[in-house]
């Protein structure tokens, strides 16, 4: 009897200790490097200050995972425009990209009665549910990067993923137009997602009618380690592989030296368009390595998605049902220079 | 590979020598060998790119993390324990290497770097995965938490620790000779695969030839009886958690000098491929056998299955069925075997 009090006092103990580490790792402080941002002038979005006397608004933005480099950027715009604006935003996201563990938090924001939410859907029908409870009870919803289009959320602000693929088709079929060989193979993330699986199908519908040649369609699961994998072992199954779309920068984020078989395909002319304008592909692309890079407002998902909601719930605004951000194409070491600069000064607004 | 790793230890009685295929056949290792000559035999005839050297040593290079970090494994769950956190403890040790050895960025969102030699970084980053180790310990042995919660819950502390640190953000910006231990050669072998054999021979022989190696298996074997008998159960079921965060570390740091990048979500879920590579391997759940020979060779049979995948051109959304089968299959040849023998 002794015996079990004591070990459930020490199982106690111990569960005390975790609760308190998990504790600590979650309000761990944030990357203290990041620079102020220089005050710009802010481009045609709603900037009026809540009414004195008023409480401050809070919207909740919930990124598909925290452990995301482009999620990170979103965040910082969600923030800049939430201190123009005078309001708060609670940046609310599962660490790993997990739909379930997504919608218990914002069921949790749903029942503290926040103001509106920004969501980057993780799995549209997933998510369907608790932002149609949301909008049931009041709290307006937008998505952004990723939709839920059957729910009830009121607008969905990302780039038009099949118009932008179809659009890094043409490079690709204009890049490989003097080539003889036209094999190109495809990387993608999890099978099945839905951004990625449009941007495959539209890529396809341009590129194989052109004569190009598809060879394969090869998945990393997000994981950076195994896209660097997936992409060497493509290369030695297909050595003479002229094209390749990465449907997301994974392989990219690394060192290039991690891929000598890419490297030396890119050396011997391999093309290859790939999805993002992460700082490591745009020097790829200055070193002629990587071809077209397709970009993404990670910034707007933030700063102007923000600003939309606010528009929604202060000034009773109507938005379409999809607000197209449009995309950055860059192709050239020139455009390049331009992104890579965002990047050094952490402004993303001009 | 040739590797003087043996130590599968059997018990007393019976043996007046059997024969030599008999012998054999009671090899844990038999199975994934089996496997890894079919596997072989197939690619060889469908992909002439298979047998190069390069594409072999692609292969080993690509998954000397996940052998390193079995070795650790291996050593735990012989003890009788598990240890769920190695993914999280490669992540957490090589997030510290790199940001020890990084030279700062060129972006906005640089978090701290420290430009210490490669050495010291390489070092701090074992550390790191040794300290997890000795928590996972603790909790396990001192506080008498079920091995497989405690490290559950360190694979959720330590990997949360990691995303916190770095908020999404990636560290990256190493000198060369950081990432030389990664994407190195040492004559035509990449410097990773000799990290793995020197590691799989010294723990092969800590297990075959010293006595806390003999203890290892006899606690895993039985540890009442170890108990009983006076040795020290708790300092080596300590230790073998320490050596696994340790072995994760170098996996974890060979992998960020390799990639040249660290990301918060490195090794995410690879506990999965460094516990299936021990066990189809033949190392036991049930703890007191398995050996590292068995351990390497099933991080290489993943290695070559997810070639093969390639190679063969299996349909994407079929891959993970495929590897789960093998994995089946390799498990159900050991059961033949073990019925055999």
């Amino acid at each position: 009897m002794t015996n079990k009090r004591l070990s459930r006092r020490e199982f106690l103990r111990a569960a005390g200790l975790t609760a308190g580490a998990v504790a600590l790792a979650s309000c761990a402080a944030p990357p203290p490097a990041a620079p102020q941002q220089p005050q710009q002038p802010q481009p045609q979005q709603p900037t009026e200050a809540p009414q004195a006397g008023t409480k401050p608004l809070t919207f909740v933005w919930s990124p598909k995972a925290v452990n995301n480099p482009v999620f990170d950027v979103a965040r910082r715009g969600a923030m800049d425009k939430a201190k123009e604006l005078g309001i708060t935003v609670e940046w609310v996201g599962p660490e790993t990209a997990d739909a379930q563990k997504q919608a218990e938090l914002l069921d949790a924001a749903i029942a503290r009665k926040v103001d509106g939410m920004g969501i980057s859907c993780n799995d549209p029908d997933a998510l369907k549910p608790v932002i149609d409870r949301a909008m049931d009870s009041g709290i307006p919803v937008i998505t952004w990067d990723s939709d839920s289009p059957n729910s009830k959320r009121i607008t969905f602000y990302s780039l038009d993923n099949e118009a932008a693929a179809r659009k890094g088709a043409e490079i690709m079929v204009d890049l490989l137009k003097d080539s003889a060989n036209k094999t190109y193979a495809i990387l993608t993330g999890v099978p099945g997602a839905q951004n990625l699986e449009a941007r495959i199908k539209a890529f396809r519908e341009v590129a194989d009618p052109a004569g190009l040649q598809w060879v394969a369609t090869d998945p990393c699961y997000d994981d950076i380690q195994k896209g660097v994998e997936v992409v060497e072992n493509r290369l030695t199954a297909n050595p003479d592989l002229a094209g390749y779309f990465m449907a997301g920068a994974w392989p990219l984020f690394g060192d290039i030296n991690a891929m000598p078989k890419f490297q030396e395909a890119a050396k011997r002319g391999m093309k290859t368009v790939a999805w993002d304008i992460l700082e490591s592909e745009l020097r790829l692309l200055k070193q002629g390595l990587v071809h077209a890079l397709i970009g993404q407002k990670f910034y707007g998902w933030g700063y102007d998605a923000v600003g939309i909601l606010y528009d929604i719930v202060v000034n009773k605004k109507e938005y379409p049902p999809f607000v197209d951000t449009g995309f950055d194409l860059v192709t050239t070491p020139e455009q390049a220079d331009v992104f890579l600069k965002k990047w050094e000064t952490g402004n993303w607004r001009d | 590979m040739s590797t003087p790793v043996l130590a599968e230890k059997k018990s007393p009685e019976a043996e007046p020598t059997p024969a030599l295929w008999r012998r054999v056949l009671q090899r844990p290792e038999t199975s994934i060998i089996i496997l890894l000559l079919l596997l072989g035999l197939v690619l060889a005839q469908s992909s002439e790119a298979f047998l190069t050297p390069s594409n072999l040593f692609n292969i080993l290079r690509n998954n000397a993390d996940i052998a390193i970090a079995a070795l650790g494994v291996t050593l735990v769950i012989i003890a009788g324990g598990i240890d769920l956190s190695v993914g999280s403890t490669m992540a957490f040790s090589g997030l510290v290497a790199a940001m020890a050895v990084s030279l700062g960025g060129t972006t906005a969102y640089q978090l701290p770097s420290f430009g210490l030699p490669p050495a010291v970084a390489f070092a701090l980053g074992v550390l790191a995965g040794a300290l997890v180790g000795a928590i996972n310990g603790f909790l396990v042995v001192k506080l008498r938490i079920v091995p497989f919660i405690a490290t559950l819950g360190m694979l959720g502390v330590v990997r949360g620790i990691v995303v916190g640190l770095t908020s999404g953000q990636t560290v990256r910006n190493f000198p060369i000779e950081f990432t030389n231990l990664g994407q190195g050669f040492i004559g035509p072998v990449p410097v990773p695969v000799v990290f793995m054999v020197t590691l799989a021979v010294i723990v092969g022989l800590f297990l075959a030839f010293h006595v806390w190696g003999t203890y290892i298996y006899a606690i895993g074997g039985n540890e009442t009886s170890a108990l009983l008998t006076g040795l020290p159960v708790s300092r080596i079921k300590w230790l073998t958690y320490v050596l696994c965060g340790a072995l994760a570390g170098v996996g974890g740091v060979l992998v960020v000098a390799r990639l040249g990048v660290s990301a918060p979500t490195q090794a995410l879920g690879y506990e999965l491929y460094v516990i299936a590579s021990a066990v189809i391997g033949g190392v036991s759940l049930a703890g007191g056998r398995g050996t590292v020979l068995g351990a390497v060779l099933g991080a290489v049979l993943i290695g070559v299955l997810n070639n093969a995948l390639v190679l063969l051109r299996v349909e994407s959304y079929w891959q993970q069925a495929f590897t789960g089968g093998i994995i089946l299959l390799s498990a159900l040849i050991d059961r033949l075997r073990q019925r055999r023998s």
